[in-house]
């Protein structure tokens, strides 16, 4: 059953190099209004598991007091490659703060299909602009770690909570962004004549409590998310998971999968989960590459 | 007019099916690209579509493995068989989603004074691009029994950056026997300081390997990147360190030389050596012009 969308996926593109025209081309231009929003799993709470795989399936509970994100380097371009328009120096967010934020808008912009659209959380610099969800002392711990992501948060089950704040020093490209528009895959955005585009470069704050890299292609082996071993790797007991703790820690492979892709610990898990939070116009994806 | 796109839905349905999408493209991808390389080879020009070429086809067991290895857990491992059954191997151009991780913190300091490379990789859409080359047939190896020469394969000029090296069963070749109808069979001691030597027996079915690579085939391990402009040699290095990483030996029962201890299914012991078999940083693939 596979088979129509794999075609579509492998020959689509062919046939764009091929060099035909631009069937949406419509004449005019529209504007695109980049936004990010965290959803209601980081601006409220993840929930423990009520029996629908929609929390974490081991009984815990996620709240997050920060979620710092910098946004860069987002890029309109269309099939040949020619660039509508591109974002100039970051951005510094705060997905906690409740609302769809504003990143950038690009007006003007020629009504076609723009392809390849792509962004990077990147870590913070000098340079980088603070936004209203932000303040300067994130900036400044985000600067002083060199970090792209920040997440300051609590656990709950039961009686126990562990508080957690990680950092990641990595910088992330997400290319080719595609999501699902009316029912179909559509590769970056479609401008039509005088319309204005939201595209929401949604950041997905249940990731990082992934235990696989990539879905088992066994159906009958889910992903979820978990807390206990995360929790577990705080090996002094002192209410607080660091990174640290978590990369002392093996990964618990009875409960986890990398999937082919060698994380060793529960630090380098997590840190590979890291890079997957970026997504394109809620559940839409983009390929991953570091920077 | 203003088209909002808020399609958060915190359902697992949802999050599930994201989640699929992932490796249908990287399916996809192989399966297209495969293709592909029919396409070329038939046309058998040297324009963008690339000649095609003989590729000899050889495995060997990694240098640094050849003696001993250490995990990353401090147990020094000795391998007496490490038995394979494979499928068919392809050699793509895309690159491979291995990346290296700058910052080294606590248990990988370890991991560096043991002398183990940490490299990670990142999740997301492998994209092997265009199939430039395979090796068709099915075989087996025992990697302690020297080096083997596989069936030929052939493909087209041009880059190789990626490929997929795959598990077949039944068995067939060489060494069918001493895979003993298995996907892998390895059999070995491991040595801790203060601990009681393990001797122990490994073995995995294509199921439990398929658990963490569909079919049994570990997608997009590194082939050295090269141009490849003539017929030639591909060499398939594999690093049985790699599948006993994560294996917690003492949950293995000490056994002896004449009565190894077999890791019993659904323990600790064979899922991380299962996992292990699927990890695409345990097989590497380089070409040399013959």
């Amino acid at each position: 059953m596979f088979r129509p969308l794999i075609l579509g996926v492998v020959f689509g593109p062919g046939a764009v190099a091929c060099g035909s025209d631009d069937p949406t081309g419509s004449g005019g231009s529209g504007t695109v209004q980049f936004t990010t929003w965290g959803e209601e799993y980081i601006e409220d709470e993840i929930p423990a598991d009520p029996g629908d795989y929609s929390g974490f399936v081991d009984g815990w509970s996620v709240t997050y007091d920060k979620f710092l994100v910098n946004i860069q380097g987002i890029t309109v371009a269309d099939a040949s490659g020619k660039v509508g328009a591109a974002m100039q120096g970051s951005k510094l967010f705060d997905n906690t703060v409740p609302g769809v934020k504003s990143v950038i808008d690009f007006p003007g912009l020629e009504a076609k299909a723009w392809t390849h659209v792509s962004y990077q959380i990147a870590p913070v610099t000098a340079a980088t602009e603070l936004t209203a969800s932000a303040t300067q002392a994130d900036k400044d711990l985000m600067l002083q770690g060199g970090y792209s992501l920040y997440v300051d948060a609590t656990a709950t089950k039961d009686a126990v909570t562990k508080h957690f704040a990680w950092g990641f020093a990595i910088g992330t490209e997400y290319k080719q962004c595609h999501s699902e528009q009316d029912g179909r895959d559509e590769e970056g955005l479609v401008v039509t004549n005088n319309s204005s585009l939201e595209a929401q470069l949604t950041t997905h704050g249940d990731h990082l409590y992934y235990d696989r890299l990539q879905s088992s292609p066994d159906p009958a082996i889910q992903t979820s998310l978990r807390f206990d071993a995360l929790a577990a790797a705080d090996a002094n007991d002192d209410g607080e998971v660091t990174l640290q703790e978590l990369d002392a820690k093996p990964l618990d492979v009875v409960h986890y999968d990398p999937s082919g892709l060698g994380a060793a610990t529960h630090g380098a898990f997590v840190t590979s989960l890291a890079r997957t939070v970026g997504h394109f116009r809620g559940e839409g994806e983009c390929t991953i590459a570091s920077l | 007019m203003t088209l909002r796109f808020n399609a958060f839905d915190p359902s697992k349905a949802r999050r599930a099916a994201r989640l699929s999408t992932l490796s249908v493209l990287a399916f996809a991808g192989l399966l297209g690209t495969g293709l592909v390389l029919e396409a070329c080879s038939a046309d058998g020009g040297d324009t963008t579509s690339g000649k095609r070429v003989v590729l000899h086809t050889r495995v060997d067991l990694e240098p640094s493995a050849a003696s001993s290895f250490t995990t990353a857990t401090g147990w020094k491992v000795t391998l007496t068989k490490a038995a394979l059954a494979t499928g068919p191997f392809y050699y793509f151009d895309g690159p491979p989603p291995l990346v290296r991780r700058d910052e080294q913190r606590g248990f990988q300091y370890a991991l560096r004074f043991l002398g183990i490379a940490v490299a990670h990789a990142h999740p997301g859409h492998y994209q092997a691009g265009n199939a430039m080359g395979e090796m068709l047939e099915p075989y087996s190896i025992d990697l302690l029994a020297g080096t083997a020469d596989f069936p030929d394969g052939d493909g087209i000029t041009g880059t190789f950056r990626s490929a997929r090296f795959s598990f077949g069963t039944p068995p067939t070749g060489p060494a069918a026997g001493a895979v003993g109808g298995h996907a892998a069979l390895t059999e070995g001691k491991a040595e801790k300081d203060g601990e009681s030597t393990r001797y122990f027996r490994a073995s995995a079915e294509l199921a439990d390997i398929a658990k963490s690579a569909a079919e049994g085939h570990v997608e997009g391990c590194e082939f050295h990147e090269v141009n490849v402009g003539a017929d030639g040699l591909v060499t398939v290095l594999v690093n049985p360190s790699v599948w006993f990483n994560l294996v917690d030996f003492t949950l293995v029962e000490p056994g002896s030389e004449a009565a190894p201890t077999e890791f019993a299914a659904g323990t600790q012991p064979q899922i991380a050596f299962a996992q292990g078999l699927a990890q695409l940083s345990a097989y590497k693939f380089t070409y040399s012009a013959q």
